[in-house]
C-alpha cells in the first residue's frame, strides 16, 4: 500500500509526463476496444473477406490476433518508457535504498508506475475507442461494457509485465552506486 | 565499418532492456503489417482470373445498375440484379458495335460488347440512359439509369498504364486495406514507428554529455555515422524479426493460401519504412544536437 502511495504522487508530480506515457497504451486500446465492441461490423467484414481456403471466423480471429499485437506493441512501448524513468530517478532510488527502504517495496513502486500508466492507457484508450465509433454504428451498451472490461485488464496486465524488467533494474543497483549515479 | 558495428553494439549493450524492448515492439507491428498486407496479395491473386473471364476481349462491359460481386470461393463474378430487357438488342443497333455477346459462366447476366470504336459506342450508349465510365472506382450507375457501362479499352490518365482488370482487382483489394484488419495493421505499424522514434530520442537525449566530449575533440562527423549505424543496426534487426513473426503468423493463421513469394512482396513493401525511420528517428535529432556548441552539449545535464 505505501508503494502504491508512493507510486501515485511520483505520477501526479508529473501529471503531463504521466499522460504522454500512456499514449501509445492508449491508441493500442483504443484499438482493441474498437475491434471487440464491433464485432458485428468485423464478422460482416470477415464475410467479405473470405476467400477459398480461409473461412471468416479465420478472419476475425486474425483481426482480434493482430489487435491484440497491437496492445503488445503499446505496452512494450511502456517498458521501454519505464527504463527511461528508472534512469531519471537512479538518485532517488539510492536515497529510498539509503533511508533503508525494502528492494521489494522500491520495486513495487516502479512496478505500480508501469501498471498505472497500463491502467490510464487502457481507460483513456476505451474513450477513444468510443469516440472513433461515432463514425460508425454505436456499440450495444453491455457489448461497449464487455469490451471496455477486456481491454482495460488486458493493457492493465500487459503493462505490467513490461514493466518487471525495468523495476528489476531499479533495485539492481548498490546504494551508493545508485546515489552517485550521474549521466 | 566493422568498427563502427562494434561501437554500436557495444552501445546498445550497454542499454541492454531497451534496446531489445524497441526491437521487440518494432518486430511485432511490422509482423502485423506484413501479415496484412501479405493478405490483401493472396486476395488479389484470387480474384483475377475471374475478372479476366467476364471481360474476355470485350471493349465495353454492362452491368446490371448495382454492380457486380466477386465470389472468391467459386471464382465468379456474379451480377447483382438483372439488365433491362432489350438491351442486347438495343446495343446491337449503336453506330460501330461489331458484336454484342451475353457472358456464360463467371460474369453471368453482363453483357460484352465489341465495338470498333468504344468512345462513339459509349456516347450512344449514355444516351440510351446508361452511366459510362471507364473508372472501375465507380461500382453503380447513377440513380435513375438503367445500367452501367465500362469502357475497358478506353485509357483513363488516372491509372495511367494499368489495365481495366488490374483497376478492377485494385478497387476490390481496397476492401482488405479498408477493413478493420487493415486499419489494424496500419495503425499497429504507426505505434512501432513511434516506440523507435521515442526509443531513438531516448537514446540520444541521454547522451548529450557524451556528444559534447565527442564534439570537443572534433570527431562530430564519426559521432553521426556512429549514431545512424547504431539505429540502422536496432531497426534492421526490428523488421527482420517482424518479417519473421508476420510470415510465421500468416503460415500458422492462413495455411491454405500461404505463399513465400506473397510474403517477400509484402516484406518489400515493408522496407520502404526503414529509410523513413532512420532519418526521423536518428538523422535528424543527432544532426541537430550536434549542430548546438560542445560546450552547451556538456554543461546540459538531462
Amino acid at each position: 500500500m505505501r508503494s502504491l502511495r508512493y507510486a501515485l504522487r511520483m505520477v501526479s508530480r508529473a501529471r503531463g509526463q504521466a499522460l504522454l506515457r500512456s499514449f501509445s497504451a492508449a491508441v493500442a486500446a483504443a484499438l482493441t476496444f474498437f475491434v471487440l465492441a464491433q464485432s458485428g461490423t468485423v464478422r460482416a467484414q470477415a464475410d467479405a473477406l473470405s476467400v477459398g481456403g480461409i473461412d471468416a471466423g479465420l478472419v476475425e480471429r486474425a483481426t482480434l490476433s493482430l489487435a491484440l499485437v497491437a496492445i503488445a506493441v503499446g505496452a512494450l512501448q511502456v517498458g521501454v518508457l519505464m527504463t527511461r524513468v528508472v534512469l531519471q530517478r537512479m538518485h532517488e532510488i539510492g536515497v529510498l535504498k539509503a533511508s533503508g527502504i525494502s528492494d521489494r517495496d522500491i520495486f513495487l513502486v516502479f512496478a505500480f508506475e508501469a501498471v498505472l500508466y497500463g491502467l490510464v492507457g487502457g481507460v483513456l484508450g476505451c474513450l477513444l475507442g468510443l469516440a472513433i465509433s461515432v463514425f460508425g454504428p454505436m456499440p450495444e451498451a453491455d457489448e461497449a461494457l464487455r469490451a471496455a472490461l477486456i481491454t482495460v485488464a488486458v493493457s492493465t496486465l500487459v503493462a505490467a509485465v513490461a514493466g518487471i524488467a525495468p523495476a528489476r533494474k531499479a533495485i539492481r543497483a548498490p546504494a551508493v552506486e545508485a546515489l552517485s549515479h550521474s549521466w | 565499418m566493422p568498427k563502427l558495428v562494434k561501437l554500436a553494439l557495444a552501445n546498445w549493450r550497454r542499454q541492454r532492456l531497451r534496446a531489445a524492448l524497441t526491437a521487440g515492439s518494432l518486430s511485432l507491428s511490422v509482423g502485423a503489417v506484413v501479415f496484412v498486407y501479405a493478405l490483401s496479395v493472396a486476395f488479389q491473386s484470387s480474384g483475377s482470373a475471374a475478372v479476366e473471364d467476364a471481360i474476355g476481349n470485350a471493349d465495353i462491359w454492362v452491368v446490371p445498375a448495382k454492380g457486380v460481386t466477386v465470389d472468391r470461393d467459386k471464382g465468379l463474378i456474379k451480377a447483382d440484379g438483372a439488365l433491362p430487357g432489350g438491351l442486347q438488342a438495343e446495343a446491337e443497333a449503336l453506330p460501330a458495335v461489331t458484336a454484342v455477346t451475353p457472358v456464360t459462366g463467371s460474369g453471368e447476366g453482363t453483357l460484352q460488347i465489341s465495338s470498333s470504336d468504344p468512345r462513339q459506342t459509349g456516347e450512344a450508349l449514355a444516351a440510351q440512359g446508361l452511366t459510362v465510365s471507364s473508372d472501375p472506382s465507380r461500382v453503380q450507375a447513377k440513380p435513375g439509369d438503367s445500367a452501367l457501362a465500362y469502357l475497358v479499352t478506353v485509357n483513363t490518365d488516372r491509372f495511367g498504364v494499368y489495365t481495366f482488370t488490374q483497376q478492377f482487382e485494385a478497387v476490390q483489394v481496397n476492401e482488405v486495406a479498408a477493413s478493420v484488419l487493415g486499419v489494424v495493421g496500419r495503425v499497429t505499424l504507426a505505434l512501432g514507428f513511434f516506440s523507435v522514434l521515442s526509443s531513438l530520442l531516448i537514446s540520444i537525449d541521454e547522451r548529450r554529455r557524451e556528444f559534447g566530449i565527442l564534439a570537443a575533440v572534433g570527431i562530430t562527423d564519426d559521432v553521426l555515422y556512429l549514431f545512424l549505424v547504431e539505429s540502422a543496426l536496432l531497426i534492421g534487426v526490428g523488421l527482420l524479426g517482424g518479417v519473421l513473426f508476420g510470415g510465421l503468423m500468416f503460415a500458422l493463421l492462413m495455411p491454405g493460401i500461404f505463399a513465400v513469394g506473397t510474403v517477400f512482396q509484402a516484406v518489400a513493401l515493408v522496407s520502404v519504412y526503414f529509410p523513413i525511420m532512420l532519418i526521423a528517428g536518428a538523422l535528424i535529432p543527432a544532426w541537430r544536437l550536434l549542430q548546438r556548441s560542445p560546450l552547451e552539449l556538456l554543461r546540459s545535464s538531462p
